[in-house]
């Protein structure tokens, strides 16, 4: 009984510990905002995307999608690059190594927890 | 904002994302096919209005013509992870995924009634259908596993079920000028698909 009391509390501390973590590891200006980890998680799964393609998906104002690549950009997670399609010129975001490496982390670190 | 909200959250978006540009491949997908198809008949129309009447053109036109499609089909889905769906999929109780077994049966009865049609009609290019199925079967798995699998990219829908159906009557072509109008149906139901894809896309909330 002692045994499986003590084993709780292990698990308990195991996960308040990854909670921890995990929270510490969102507390930065890139992942602390959900349409920038939801652009970055996006990014991850198709490793590029248009500018227009995630104006029209995420149906943010433009100026604020603008703001999240930004800031984004800035922390090394994606780059841009204005490239020509035939449907005219249009800005790629491409998701980085280190933003791969960060989004790899992420999932690492949510599925070890329950939310 | 608290980590329960923000994971969350992020994930709800990220999904409608990754939904939005998977239709939207798919929808690409299925217009690149059309237009191989109308491609070939273009050629075919050519071909026959300057004369030009010979087995072996005929027959090395459609692996030609198919090379840039099939580089540009490999382009679109080259690169696609699965990762976070293998997150959020665990954890749900699939109830898609389930029925997979059941469309599967439907698959394999179609193919044997396709095939008593092809013995039944011309038993010495069974073996020419036959290598024509198993290239269409390798098709129309990717394409089932791209909507059906349980870390599918897509939420399926009856028309991406009928596109798959009539890509595997295609090969039906080969026995018989009675079945020329597969392809006429494979280009109506594959536009059809494509267009529907594109109208989902901005439909998704």
């Amino acid at each position: 009984m002692l045994l499986l009391a003590l084993s709780l509390r292990c698990l308990l501390l195991s996960n308040e510990e990854k909670i921890k973590e995990l929270i510490k590891f969102l507390n930065n200006r890139a992942l602390n905002n959900s349409v920038r980890l939801a652009i970055l998680i996006s990014l991850y799964t198709f490793n590029q995307m248009t500018f227009s393609e995630l104006l029209e998906y995420s149906r943010i104002p433009k100026s604020s999608l603008m703001m999240h690549i930004q800031i984004l950009e800035d922390e090394g997670l994606v780059n841009s690059k204005k490239d020509f399609t035939v449907n005219g010129i249009r800005m790629f975001i491409r998701i980085t190594d280190k933003g791969k490496e960060i989004i790899k982390e992420y999932f690492k670190l949510v599925s070890n927890i329950n939310y | 904002m608290e980590y329960r909200e923000l994971i969350r959250d992020s994930e709800k978006f990220a999904r409608i994302i990754i939904m939005k540009k998977a239709r939207r491949t798919l929808g690409i997908y299925y217009a690149t096919w059309v237009i191989y198809s109308l491609v070939l008949a273009l050629i075919y129309t050519l071909l026959s209005n300057i004369g030009i009447n010979n087995s072996l053109v005929n027959g090395i036109i459609p692996f030609i013509a198919v090379i840039p499609f099939i580089y540009y089909t490999i382009g679109l889905f080259r690169g696609i992870r699965i990762d976070y769906l293998k997150l959020v999929k665990n954890k749900e109780n699939d109830k898609i995924y389930k029925r997979i077994n059941y469309i599967w049966v439907l698959l394999i009865s179609q193919l044997i009634i396709s095939f008593a049609i092809v013995t039944y009609l011309n038993i010495d290019l069974i073996y020419l259908v036959l290598s024509f199925y198993v290239y269409m079967l390798l098709v129309a798995y990717s394409l089932y596993r791209f909507l059906y699998s349980k870390y599918r990219l897509a939420e399926p829908r009856y028309y991406d079920m009928i596109a798959i159906i009539v890509l595997l009557l295609t090969p039906l072509n080969i026995v018989t000028s009675l079945f020329n109008a597969i392809f006429i149906v494979f280009d109506i139901v594959w536009l059809y698909a494509s267009i529907s894809s594109f109208l989902e896309v901005s439909a998704i909330e």
